[in-house]
């Protein structure tokens, strides 16, 4: 931080100021895991465990021997199968008004989901990508299969 | 050898969709509630609604038939690695007090119970107020009453940090009522272990 100068750190909080509310806090918890589970979180890949916190922009990867289960702010549940990849790419709630969007995308592997209060207040307001399509949640629990190679 | 393979296209059409086809699969599971709102399933221009358990799509979103014994070969692990669902109590007052009803305090040991049993947990206290007043000061409100709520399970040894105090004003009344009426029912709060 020191070795930047004061106009490009007035500028960084500039363009971070918006997002400042939510961009920082936990959107949920690792709440089961059995093998190895790492999140990419800011280009680097770290172990993460029970009780740890997830945020906006991670992405969840488990090894083949790995699962991971997660509970979202909203009280959406996702749990991801063995060899899996799941970008967490955008996650607003407002535990006020229920408003809120959740996006993510499962780049391989397979994923539990069951929805939560975002679509209950706001139906599809919950995405997730596969290399192939898009899914549009309306308010269920399923389960999603993702080749990562199509 | 790409420009060589689009040459080929039309007349290896099928065969070269078949290899670039993908192995995606959804499928909806019985709702505990019964309730299905369901999933669309979009890939590309063809597009399908799954609100039925166990309906089903494969690649380009076409429907499949999918067995249950199938789900549980592709998707066992997956759906053992399910967290243990939110669980929800509900606390009353005694009037104009801070202090629980006695069935509230059997209510208030019991998330201890629960927040026990899983290996991490949160805690959501959610305040709700009846239609008494402005909305938006009902807003209010149901805050002030959800911080002073989450303050009794810090000072019973929770973290601070695994609290959420929320306010959710007259959005969510238990008993439907017209603005402007007094309804103890309504004036309660929610606590939702996870």
């Amino acid at each position: 931080m020191r070795s930047m100068t004061s106009g490009r750190v007035i500028a960084l909080l500039l363009v971070m100021m918006p997002f400042a509310a939510w961009a920082d806090d936990p959107i949920g918890q690792i709440k089961t895991e059995t093998g190895a589970v790492t999140v990419e979180r800011g280009g680097k890949a770290q172990a993460i465990a029970i009780g740890d916190h997830v945020f906006q922009a991670d992405t969840i990867v488990t090894a083949p021997d790995g699962t991971v289960g997660i509970t979202f702010a909203d009280n959406s549940m996702m749990s991801l199968g063995p060899d899996s990849r799941l970008a967490l790419d955008q996650f607003r709630f407002d535990t006020t008004t229920e408003d809120g969007v959740f996006n993510s995308s499962l780049q391989k592997g397979t994923l539990a989901v069951k929805s939560g209060q975002i679509v209950h207040q706001t139906p599809e307001a919950m995405h997730i990508r596969t290399p192939a399509a898009l899914l549009g949640v309306r308010g269920t629990e399923f389960v999603v299969r993702a080749d990562g190679n199509s | 050898m790409i420009l060589f393979l689009r040459r080929l296209a039309p007349a290896l059409g099928f065969t070269l969709l078949a290899a670039c086809a993908s192995n995606d699969l959804v499928v909806v599971l019985p709702a505990a509630d019964g309730h299905i709102g369901g999933v669309v399933v979009q890939h590309g221009d063809s597009k399908i609604l799954l609100d039925k358990a166990y309906a089903a799509a494969g690649d380009d979103a076409k429907p499949v038939t999918v067995d249950p014994k199938e789900i549980d070969q592709i998707f066992g692990k997956t759906l053992a690695a399910r967290p243990i669902p939110p669980k929800d109590y509900t606390l009353y007052f005694m009037a104009d007090s801070n202090e629980l009803v006695p069935d509230s305090r059997a209510a208030f040991e019991d998330v201890f119970a629960e927040i026990a049993r899983r290996k991490a947990s949160e805690i959501v206290v959610t305040g709700h107020t009846d239609t008494m007043g402005a909305p938006d000061y009902n807003d209010k409100l149901s805050l002030a009453r959800a911080k002073s709520v989450s303050k009794l399970f810090v000072d019973r040894g929770l973290k601070p940090d695994s609290v959420i105090a929320v306010g959710r004003g007259q959005r969510e009344l238990l008993v439907p009522t017209k603005d402007q009426v007094a309804e103890p029912r309504n004036r309660r709060v929610e606590i939702t272990v996870r």
